[in-house]
């Protein structure tokens, strides 16, 4: 049986909810590139501070 | 390709917003909208990026909304720009989004459209609902009541007939040519369309 991912949800959603589920999904889409923006700058900065250091 | 002096532009799911900052000086009102309440946050507060004026920054807003659901009076813009946005959307809402799209047009306005061409060999993508070929999107085009389909030769300007692009993707599809599409500018699709 094929993986359900969240996205799916769109595609089963109700015509009349289908926006509402887009947008909470898509907020949880942004919130993790931001997240991972943030910790790939994170590491960055330690990894440059480490070598400073060293 | 837009060119300057315009009174009003939309982007429609501006994501990031650059876009928007930079084309800030083509219109006196540039309007971002994203169905991302996250989205339009970020984009707001990538101004910083930007250098811009007082006068620059109050041409700009980002609103959250929906693609299928445009909150602006009829014939408001004279270009609207949606860039790796219409693949996102579900079957059901592309015809709802290019009427849209039409009724906030000016007569004569412009619709700016990239994305994906389902014959481009990409992969499959999880948010990815509505691929179609640049000849299925000119006919959803068509049928909102666009018209006048323009694109560029390869993947860079003059600007031509889109036409040739439909010729190019049929030809590339039926000779099972899988190179140079990128270059032919058919992997993904541009199109501008007049109302």
């Amino acid at each position: 049986m094929a993986e359900q991912k969240p996205v799916h949800e769109i595609l089963k959603a109700s015509a009349e909810n289908r926006q509402l589920v887009t947008a909470s999904l898509y907020d949880q889409a942004y919130e993790l590139k931001l997240q991972n923006r943030a910790d790939f700058r994170s590491k960055g900065r330690q990894k440059k501070l480490h070598s400073t250091v060293k | 390709m837009i060119g300057r002096g315009h009174q009003a532009i939309l982007e429609i799911g501006c994501g990031s917003g650059d876009l928007i900052y930079a084309i800030v000086d083509h219109a006196e009102k540039i309007v971002g909208t994203d169905i991302s309440a996250k989205g339009v946050e970020w984009a707001r507060n990538r101004k910083y990026l930007w250098s811009l004026s007082g006068e620059q920054s109050s041409k700009i807003e980002f609103l959250q909304m929906s693609a299928v659901q445009l909150n602006f009076p009829d014939e408001t813009f004279d270009w609207a720009i949606s860039t790796s946005l219409v693949e996102h959307l579900h079957p059901e809402d592309v015809s709802i989004h290019m009427h849209e799209v039409r009724r906030i047009l000016k007569p004569g306005g412009k619709y700016l459209m990239w994305c994906p061409n389902r014959l481009g060999h990409h992969k499959d993508r999880d948010y990815h609902f509505s691929m179609l070929s640049y000849r299925e999107w000119i006919e959803k085009l068509r049928e909102a009541g666009f018209s006048g389909f323009r694109s560029t030769l390869t993947s860079r300007l003059p600007m031509i007939d889109a036409g040739f692009k439909v010729f190019m993707e049929q030809f590339l599809t039926a000779l099972r040519i899988k190179l140079m599409w990128t270059h032919w500018g058919v992997r993904n699709v541009f199109l501008v369309a007049t109302r």
